[in-house]
């Protein structure tokens, strides 16, 4: 649909004088909801509540912690387990004290400690703990892409899992890809750094109308040519959640919404409620999602040849000024030093304009991750 | 004044040469006081060598009066006889035959000879010439004017040229301020009292008839009309005044086809639906949308009726063409408010659009460029005067313009459509006609190398027209319609792919139309039966990686029979009423699933699978749906109608967009979705207004909806196996306020309509999920309160003319994001309770200018080009305003389709031209 949607409009602006202006709706409601993004999990490690403050939609998107509240988690033995704000809006878990347990029921309760008319206490149902099970494969294959340089390839990740037990139906996964990328220069200082990005896209299966329990071929991530991911090292690890029903629901609707908004065939948006009720005041809107799963997960790495990558750094060498007689005085601060050394004893400088071109921290970190030589 | 002088003059030397009339020149000088009839007699015998014929008893009681002056023998009988049934007739022979109880008269044909040796010369002529009232009929012994009573005036009105029955004329007594329209084939029936009348025959863009009618008994009159010279001529000639006094339904509109033509266009196409817009009631979400909603229905709940089937896909290029070509397009009627019973099957509007027969007599054919598309018609007879033919077609050079494009993605694409029309008419015999239609459209876009999508419009029809008498004839029909899309991408073998989506009914119908006095029956059967493959994904080629899948095909027949009585119970009150019983059976094979009543219907709640076989019924839907309206007259100038309509549907358009978009999917009522079902109530109030010349009207609805479907935020609705769980129950409500001025007479014509109105939706689910708004009412997505249309057209000359359209509309509603907040690095947008905004209010003047070529009668092609600007004022009028949830930034935008004003030129020439 969206190749359409584009192509329509292409039609249009060509045709009709079709145009496309940037909009800001003024809007009544002023009023800041509560966002719940919590999820307790049977792992031995510390699990949080954090509490945020929607953003009107002329603010910056900045998180705006709610803070001060009493939150606790609740099982369906009548065993209480408060957790306690390390920072402004995060509330953590014991993990001495409080992990997961499969097969228990869970509740969430906030209290926000408001005075007055503005006290309000904020519930979620109970919610059981599935077990879940192990990823069975992670893979991927190369794809061919038609371009004008010829062939390039895409890269799909793949995923197989299932549930003996048949009892984890529904599954979301979220992953982190992580990968090594050089600086082209031999001499820089921080020449080589690891760039870690989170998932945005929100993964989701259900085998409820399958017989069994089994996931295959799920393609989890798309990486499309021109990445500069595989240039050298690549790795991806992948967390699996067991889910329940109304969860998969949740998700799912996420899932649609974030992916469909387009032009002139727009779906009616609609807002996503929330698991979390306020008990004091029904028409409260709360927003988020308060999820109980257990955790599992798998990595990967990826060390292959592609065809069509993009060296983001290619350009640096001709981005530079080189000075071999005299020394580099009077610079400013806009000037990065690539390489300082001597030749038959004549000092010289490359220097470049581009900061990224010198230090690759800028983008990433050279603290070489604790997992990169796993595969080794 | 010139031509009834001369038409006079005419009479007279016709008479004096060919006739020596008595009356002339017979003179009484004589004095006949106190004489006996039987003496008079006598003595006039002798004096002025005439001869009585009578009999005594007949004369026994009349003496003569007084003699004061010699008097003129026809004056002096005149008195004698009044009073009593005595008539008496003079022959060339200078007999006098008296007669008791019936007049002798003689139809004096030679009046037509008369008309042949005006030459139309100019145009002054012309008119005059439609208002002579040149034509005398008798029917019945005029002996019996004298017995006070009511007749019944009936026949059936064809165009003279080309033979084909000429509906929704005007027949129209001034006199009597009484009037009907002649129906679908012709046919027209008029209750009036006995005597003389001058009864006038108009239609747009045909010459009006005037007809002297001495009518004593029941009896027919057949009409020809001839239609006005040159195209442009036809807007001339008086419109349908005095039409809307005399419909009993409330919401019917027509428009002619000359009415259109000279609409400004966008791009330069004459287009059908951009007319229906001006209608008062009718609405569309925003330019490039396909459908309209006619008094708060959704769009896919009008029935776009072409050679009698339905048409599923109304629109070229995402709804910003009209799906049909308007060269075929004879007359639109739309009804949005009474409904005839033997419409039926949706239940907010009927678009029957009228199509042309071909010319019987002579061949004929229209050629022209638009910006967009070129096109062609030609019509001409097969046998002459029997069987005749019409074929048209219509197609883009899109592509090329696309080729010239610099930007390579879209040199690359391609996109055009075209269509074609043909129709055969044969007329067997004078009691039976049979004719063969065909449409076929096609669309095709393609964008870059990537997905082509392309979409399929067939429709075949067989129409057999019975008359059994001249009061009673029947229309079967038999008619396949189908339509199918295809989207398929084949750039990434490994993903190819072919998805597409069909729908086919085949339908039978049987009308019948009896007149009987003051009736006017109409029943028939109708039946449907579909077919729909509701979608399925396909791998594109063997390497594809794409595992298919197939929703299984849906079968459902749907049957009415239906009964409807006009009735006229004087002049000032008419009646109709009429009762429709559909019915509806969904049949396998089938798999329904069943679900927990305890829980929403979701895959998670699924109990049990119920299994049908092929061709068991497994759902039956059936009601009744009462129509009923009543006209009153309350004076000459004036009428009240009050009109109630039931109407069902079993089909639905699943669609979660704004407005219909071209991969949406039709669906059929099955196991869980119910037929939707509309109640109208309306009333309405109409005024000719300055000696006819203006037409004012008023009208109020009030609608129920019930079982209109919505759906949960976010759905995924094209592939869709189990719909039940993505639709929300919702009930709506709509209500009303049509104000129209209209004068469509004169050089200067204008029209100005208003229209308040609302419509609401409320959900009435139980589940969270299945509750928007909090369940209260909420307006619905194409609710835009006011609305007003003016247009006007200047008839400069016959040559030139103008016409200028402005409308005005309220923005549609609109879901605001309110918010913003993160859920696992995704970025969600919160949004205000639905449709609460509305987008900004809508504006656009569009002109319009036609020059005809010169008026030579007989050249081989007459051209004519049309100018029209859209959108003058260059309004960036919002189609849409949308948001795009881009990494961090929520950014909204507003979309305007026409941002500017477009020119385009049209030329089209008329060739064998008559």
């Amino acid at each position: 649909m969206k190749a359409l949607r584009l192509f329509i409009l292409l039609i249009l602006i060509f045709l009709a004088g079709n145009c496309i202006t940037p909009f800001l709706p003024e809007t009544e409601e002023e009023k800041d909801m509560l966002v719940v993004k919590g999820m307790i999990t049977d792992q031995y490690v510390i699990d949080s509540v954090k509490l945020t403050r929607s953003v009107p939609l002329d603010k910056k998107n900045l998180e705006r912690p709610y803070t001060g509240c009493t939150v606790t988690v609740e099982d369906d033995l009548g065993n209480v387990f408060t957790l306690t704000e390390s920072e402004p809006g995060l509330y953590i878990t014991d993990p001495e004290e409080f992990h997961g347990v499969v097969g228990r029921k869970y509740k969430l309760t906030i209290r926000n400690n408001r005075p007055g008319q503005d006290n309000h206490i904020y519930e979620s149902p109970y919610i059981e703990m599935i077990q879940v099970p192990q990823i069975d494969s992670i893979y991927y294959e190369k794809t061919d892409v038609d371009s004008h340089f010829g062939i390039v390839n895409g890269c799909q990740i793949y995923l197989d899992t299932h549930d003996p037990l048949n009892e984890c139906r529904n599954f979301r996964w979220d992953f982190t890809e992580t990968w090594e990328f050089h600086l082209p220069y031999d001499s820089v200082e921080h020449r080589i750094c690891w760039i870690s990005e989170n998932s945005e896209n929100i993964s989701l299966k259900s085998t409820s109308l399958l017989s069994e329990s089994k996931v295959t071929r799920f393609p989890l991530y798309y990486i499309p040519p021109y990445s500069d991911r595989f240039e050298v090292k690549y790795s991806i690890i992948v967390t699996q959640y067991s889910i329940d029903e109304q969860e998969y629901e949740y998700w799912l609707k996420v899932k649609n919404i974030a992916e469909e908004v387009g032009t002139l065939y727009d779906v009616i948006p609609s807002s996503i409620a929330a698991n979390m009720y306020c008990t004091d005041d029904s028409t409260e809107i709360v927003l988020g999602y308060f999820s109980v799963s257990s955790v599992t997960s798998k990595r990967i790495f990826i060390k292959d040849s592609f065809v069509g990558l993009t060296d983001r750094y290619k350009d640096c060498p001709y981005m530079t000024v080189y000075y071999s007689l005299d020394g580099v005085t009077g610079l400013g601060s806009l000037y990065w030093i690539i390489e300082h050394g001597y030749i038959m004893m004549t000092e010289y400088w490359v220097l470049t304009r581009f900061h990224g071109c010198a230090d690759c921290r800028l983008r990433g970190t050279d603290v070489e991750p604790p997992f990169w030589r796993d595969d080794e | 004044m010139k031509m009834k002088f001369k038409i006079l003059l005419l009479f007279l030397l016709l008479f004096c040469s060919r006739y020596l009339s008595a009356q002339e020149v017979i003179t009484v000088a004589f004095d006949y006081s106190g004489l006996s009839f039987k003496e008079f007699a006598l003595k006039v015998e002798i004096t002025d060598s005439v001869k009585f014929f009578y009999k005594d008893e007949w004369v026994e009681n009349i003496r003569l009066g007084e003699f004061k002056d010699p008097v003129l023998l026809s004056e002096l009988l005149d008195s004698l006889f009044k009073g009593n049934t005595l008539f008496y007739f003079i022959d060339d022979r200078r007999n006098i035959y008296i007669t008791s109880g019936f007049a002798v008269k003689v139809h004096r044909e030679e009046i037509k000879e008369a008309e042949k040796y005006i030459a139309p010369t100019d145009y002054e002529v012309q008119e005059t010439d439609q208002q002579a009232g040149n034509l005398f009929f008798n029917i019945g012994n005029p002996a019996d004017r004298n017995i006070p009573g009511y007749v019944t005036l009936s026949g059936y009105i064809t165009d003279k040229d080309t033979k084909e029955s000429v509906s929704g004329a005007t027949v129209y007594i001034e006199k009597l301020s009484a009037g009907t329209l002649s129906n679908r084939y012709g046919y027209y029936s008029l209750t009036i009292p006995k005597g003389s009348h001058m009864v006038r025959f108009s239609f747009i863009g045909m010459k009006e008839k005037m007809v002297n009618v001495n009518i004593y008994r029941s009896g027919e009159m057949n009409i020809e009309m001839s239609s006005t010279l040159v195209p442009l001529r036809e807007t001339v000639i008086t419109a349908n005044r005095s039409v809307i006094l005399q419909r009993t339904e409330v919401g019917v509109e027509k428009i002619d086809v000359s009415t259109f033509m000279i609409m400004p266009t966008s791009m330069g196409e004459p287009d059908i639906i951009k007319n229906v817009l001006l209608i008062t009631g009718v609405q569309s979400i925003g330019e490039g949308s396909v459908g309209f909603n006619v008094r708060g229905g959704f769009s896919d709940q009008n029935l776009i009726l072409l050679y009698d089937a339905p048409l599923y896909n109304s629109s070229h290029f995402f709804g910003f063409f009209s799906a049909v070509n308007s060269d075929i397009i004879k007359d639109v009627t739309l009804y949005k408010g009474g409904m005839p019973t033997r419409y039926g099957g949706r239940i907010s509007s009927i678009l029957d659009i009228g199509t042309k027969e071909g010319n019987k007599r002579e061949f004929y054919g229209n050629t022209g460029i638009s910006p967009i598309t070129t096109h062609l018609v030609l019509e001409g007879p097969i046998k002459k005067d029997t069987a005749s033919f019409i074929l048209a077609g219509r197609t883009t050079y899109s592509n090329w313009v696309l080729k010239l494009i610099e930007d390579e993605a879209i040199s690359r694409s391609r996109s055009n459509y075209y269509d074609l029309n043909g129709k055969i008419t044969y007329d067997i015999n004078k009691n039976n006609k049979i004719d063969l239609s065909g449409y076929l459209s096609h669309d095709a876009f393609r964008f870059n190398f990537d997905t082509l999508y392309s979409f399929n419009n067939k429709i075949l029809s067989l129409r057999w027209q019975h008359f059994f008498n001249n009061r009673f004839f029947a229309v079967v029909t038999a008619n396949n319609s189908d339509y199918n899309y295809n989207v398929s991408s084949n750039s990434n073998p490994a993903e190819g792919f072919i998805m597409s989506h069909k729908i086919n009914s085949t339908g039978f119908k049987a009308d019948f139309n009896m007149y009987e006095g003051r009736h006017d029956f109409n029943y028939g059967l109708d039946l449907t039966r579909y077919s729909v493959n509701p979608g399925s994904y396909l791998p594109a080629s063997d390497s594809s990686f794409i595992v298919p899948k197939n929703i299984p095909m849906e079968r459902a027949l749907e049957g009415s029979v239906y009964l409807e009585d006009k009735f006229a119970f004087n002049e000032y009150i008419s009646v109709n009423a009429g009762i429709r019983l559909s019915s509806y059976f969904a049949f396998g094979e089938k798999s329904v699933l069943k679900y927990d009543p305890r829980s929403m219907k979701n895959k998670f709640s699924v109990t049990d699978t119920l299994t049908f076989r092929k061709g068991e019924i497994y759902k039956t839907y059936m009601g009744p749906e009462f129509r009923a309206s009543v006209n009153i007259r309350t004076t000459d100038k004036s009428s009240v109608k009050f009109n109630y309509n039931r109407t069902r549907q079993y089909i639905h358009l699943l669609s979660n967009t704004v407005s219909i978009s071209p991969t949406d999917t039709w669906k059929l009522c099955d196991y869980y979705l119910k037929p939707i079902v509309g109640d109208q109530y309306a009333a309405g109030f109409y005024r000719m207004l300055y000696g006819n010349r203006i037409e004012a009207s008023a009208e109020v609805y009030y609608k129920v909806i019930r079982n209109p479907i919505d759906f949960k935020g976010g759905s995924q609705l094209i592939m869709s196996e189990n719909i039940e769980t993505d639709v929300v129950d919702v009930k709506g409500k709509a209500y009303g306020l049509e104000l129209s001025l209209k004068k469509s007479v004169g050089k200067v014509r204008w029209s100005a309509g208003y229209t308040y109105s609302r419509t609401f939706l409320k959900s009435i689910g139980t589940f969270r999920d299945e509750i928007i708004n909090d369940g209260k009412w909420f307006p619905a997505n194409f609710d835009r309160p006011n609305n007003l249309v003016l247009s006007l057209n200047y008839l400069a000359s016959r040559r030139f003319s103008f016409s200028a359209d402005y409308t005005l509309t309220s923005g549609r509603p609109i879901t605001y994001p309110i918010a913003t907040y993160y859920m696992n690095d995704v970025l969600l947008i919160q949004y205000s309770v639905r449709n609460k905004y509305r987008i900004p209010s809508y504006s656009r003047l569009d002109l319009s200018f036609r020059i005809s070529g010169n008026l030579k009668a007989n050249k081989l092609a007459n051209p004519h080009w049309t100018f029209s600007v859209y959108n003058v004022l260059s309004r960036q009028n919002v189609y849409s305003v949308y948001f795009t949830n881009n990494k961090n930034t929520v950014r909204g935008y507003k979309l305007s389709v026409f941002g500017r004003a477009i020119p385009s030129l049209t030329l089209s020439f008329d060739f064998f031209n008559k």
